[in-house]
């Protein structure tokens, strides 16, 4: 099974996005993780050719493309990010937005709520991690709440969001990603 | 005689001038500018990425007044420039310690759903980035169904976007006379003008004849190029 990470913050918090593959493989996880800011990757320009001109790829050829690939392929998408006025970085933020190729353009209707129609058949879990030096505040209940309107429009089969200090030892990530994962749910 | 107040929009749409984020937002700018406001706009796309520019971003920020921050609703959030762009400021801020609580922000996200509301989480952001910033919170306005506005000019898109232009007159009206954001606006750009059903059979139609137009069928535009 595949996973991915989106790391999207600073090398302060790459022993964290370290720690999250070693533990997704030593649970049997083929994983790949991204440090987005060392990546190539321009922002989305609204053109909607991935729609409706090259369905299913951005026109763009960089490494945006290469991470929208691999999040098509995991059944496990991990994000992580500094919390930023209670939502994603805007380093990770560039490659969210060049994740639109792996949905649809046809609407579909959720929950009495309009959404966007998926491309693949993976219902991927989805787990966010938010580094903020003030863990119970606005901002990181917004977090959370992006985190599961994101989990909606990706037709995610399970989703979580883990707020965390930058200073936290290693082995609080490995516990949160361990009882995500065994929670038991599975992908769909 | 000069006016002393500013207002700067901020448009923070990757399609720049043909975007509806830029019509509304300049709707709100040219009601201040009725209202005594001097104005100035900036297109965050590309200037964010522009070291040289970047300056420029920061003087006309700290000379103004009011902020209207107009953007596209991009995966429940704000696009990935305009949270860089928030980032710099609040950098700035930071940095210099500035006292912004006389300026005042108000923020419109737009999007392609019928339901506006899909935009609270985004406008929710908006309004966090003020309250760390020091700036004044004046209020977000969700604007759906961004596909009847398309980059047209708002009395050009017609009937179908009656609520919306009323809704932005109340800001307008709000904001020159420095009240507080008028609840009734959020009334009336979340109330569904038609059932979303509708909505949704005439979006799916034309993505469709978008495809035809590009040489695509339909069943082109379910192709799966990373499927295993």
């Amino acid at each position: 099974m595949k996973a991915v990470v989106l790391h999207g913050g600073g090398p302060e918090l790459d022993r964290f996005h370290q720690t999250i593959l070693a533990e997704l493989a030593s649970s049997g996880w083929e994983a790949q993780g991204f440090v987005l800011r060392d990546l190539r990757i321009a922002r989305c320009t609204g053109c909607f050719n991935c729609w409706t001109r090259t369905p299913g790829v951005c026109v763009i050829a960089d490494e945006g493309r290469t991470v929208a690939e691999r999040v098509a392929r995991s059944g496990l998408v991990i994000y992580l990010s500094p919390v930023t006025f209670g939502g994603y970085s805007s380093n990770l933020k560039v490659a969210v937005d060049r994740l639109i190729p792996n949905i649809l353009p046809f609407f579909t209707r959720i929950n009495n709520e309009v959404h966007h129609q998926l491309r693949y058949d993976l219902q991927p879990l989805f787990l966010t991690i938010g580094f903020t030096e003030q863990p119970d505040t606005e901002g990181t209940k917004l977090f959370r709440k992006l985190t599961a309107r994101n989990a909606l429009n990706f037709h995610s089969s399970r989703q979580h969001s883990a707020i965390m200090s930058p200073t936290a030892d290693s082995a609080t990530i490995q516990a949160e990603l361990r009882a995500f994962l065994q929670k038991g749910g599975g992908i769909q | 005689m000069t006016s002393s107040k500013s207002a700067l929009l901020l448009v923070g749409s990757p399609r720049g001038m043909n975007s509806s984020s830029r019509r509304l937002g300049e709707y709100l700018l040219e009601g201040l500018t009725k209202g005594g406001y001097t104005a100035e706009k900036l297109m965050l796309y590309p200037l964010i990425d522009r070291e040289q520019e970047k300056a420029g971003l920061l003087e006309s920020f700290a000379k103004a007044d009011i902020i209207i921050l107009s953007f596209p609703l991009y995966v429940d959030c704000l696009p990935s420039g305009v949270i860089k762009t928030l980032e710099l400021l609040a950098e700035e801020q930071e940095n210099h310690q500035s006292d912004w609580s006389q300026k005042k922000l108000v923020a419109i996200s737009n999007s392609g759903f019928p339901e506006a509301q899909q935009s609270e989480t985004a406008l929710a952001i908006c309004r966090e980035f003020a309250q760390e910033t020091g700036i004044t919170w004046v209020g977000g306005l969700p604007v759906g169904m961004g596909g009847a506005i398309n980059g047209k000019a708002l009395v050009e898109a017609g009937g179908m976007l009656r609520n919306v232009v009323k809704a932005l007159d109340l800001v307008v009206t709000s904001l020159n006379a420095g009240s507080g954001f008028p609840e009734e606006s959020l009334r009336l750009t979340t109330k569904a003008l038609f059932p979303a059903w509708l909505y949704v059979f005439f979006g799916n139609m034309s993505f469709k004849q978008l495809g035809k137009k590009n040489g695509l069928s339909k069943g082109d535009l379910f192709h799966r190029p990373f499927a295993e």
